[in-house]
């Protein structure tokens, strides 16, 4: 009896074990491929800037899944490529852009999320001062962190901004078990910002 | 005992029945009417209780109602307001610039944990978009639990809340105790 009820747990452990394997495999074969197109858009658009004079929107909106750029937090590391939407399936890939927030480097508010125990796993040691690097296809903007809190899950944490802003949002705690009741919050500004023709 | 005494016993006899009858009397006879008025006062102070309890309750829902910010409008306003009770999902007739309430009714409608649910019509007639009625707050005070998926002043954080490390470990601890119970 209790070698049957072992047996029975044990496959019940590896096929919810698998699940997640699977899914964190997903994940990150979505990300490289992320990666992948992300250099292929970049080598496009390098060619067509030599060659035509592209004018960027005011507001660059996108298409889900569409990737908008790419992020960097050199002081833990942080290389990650972001598309557009925070569902499921973007979140698996890497950090989202949320939609109707600004794009990185232009005028309001870009709101950048991700899970916290995949690609933002180092977002918890981010502190106010450090920089953040992104780049899209008509900016590439340098970013100091200037803000950084705690709120809960319901708590208004997304407002407007008549300048460039940028925000990272993650779950806190980063080590939780089970759904995370908190969310980390880290604000920047620009400090430099460079046209990418 | 001669027949001489009989007229004695007798004359005792009756003497102590009058008295053991007083007795037996006094003791018997209940006083009844004061036993139907403390009836009646218990009847009054339970039906007294029930009403107060009642007006409390209805006091309670009022306030719940209120403090969620789910207030009915008055009979003459264009605003309508469906009855609790009413198990089937029928809708009144929508009206211009009407807020139809639609209670749960699977939810008991004096509960104050019954669910409103706001369907917006807008000026031409038709059903608003359901993203502007889920920025209400429900009765419970808190907005619901949906997921921010598109950014709004003032909106909460992206839900990136995931359950794969808590599954992965309860995969482990699974896995674990088959071990331990296949091995003993």
């Amino acid at each position: 009896m209790r070698r049957t009820l072992g047996a029975v747990l044990i496959v019940i452990g590896a096929a919810i074990l698998c699940g997640v394997g699977v899914r964190y495999a997903r994940g990150a074969y979505d990300r490289d491929r992320a990666r992948a197109e992300w250099a292929a858009l970049e080598a496009h658009h390098a060619v067509a800037s030599a060659s035509t004079f592209a004018s960027a929107p005011a507001h660059t909106t996108y298409a889900p899944g569409v990737l908008v750029g790419r992020l960097l937090i050199p002081s833990v590391r942080l290389d990650e490529v972001i598309a557009e939407g925070v569902g499921d399936d973007q979140l698996d890939a890497g950090p989202g852009h949320l939609p109707g927030s600004a794009s990185p480097g232009e005028p309001g508010n870009a709101v950048i999320s991700a899970h916290r125990d995949r690609h933002f796993h180092s977002l918890g040691r981010v502190t106010i001062g450090d920089t953040v690097i992104t780049v899209t296809r008509t900016a590439r903007t340098t970013w100091v962190i200037v803000g950084r809190k705690v709120v809960g899950r319901y708590q208004p944490s997304l407002f407007p901004s008549a300048t460039p802003e940028l925000t990272l949002t993650t779950c806190w705690p980063i080590r939780y078990i089970g759904p995370a009741p908190d969310r980390l919050i880290l604000t920047a500004k620009p400090v430099d910002a460079s046209r990418r023709a | 005992m001669t027949l001489r005494h009989i007229p004695l016993l007798a004359c005792a006899f009756a003497v102590l029945a009058s008295g053991a009858h007083a007795q037996f009397t006094a003791a018997v006879v209940p006083p009844r009417a004061k036993a139907k008025v403390d009836t009646t006062a218990k009847k009054d102070s339970v039906r007294r209780a029930e009403v107060a309890l009642a007006a409390r309750v209805t006091d309670m829902k009022k306030w719940v109602d209120s403090a969620a910010g789910v207030a009915l409008p008055p009979a003459a306003d264009s605003s309508s307001a469906t009855a609790a009770a009413s198990a089937s999902d029928t809708v009144a007739p929508a009206t211009k610039d009407s807020v139809i309430l639609k209670r749960n009714a699977r939810v008991r409608s004096d509960s104050a944990a019954s669910i409103a649910t706001v369907e917006v019509h807008d000026s031409t007639g038709l059903k608003a978009d359901s993203a502007a009625a889920s920025d209400r707050p429900t009765s419970q005070g808190e907005p619901r639990d949906r997921e921010t998926t598109r950014y709004t002043a003032g909106a909460p954080a992206p839900n990136t809340a995931t359950a794969l490390p808590l599954l992965a470990l309860v995969a482990a601890f699974t896995l674990l105790a088959g071990a331990a119970l296949r091995r003993s």
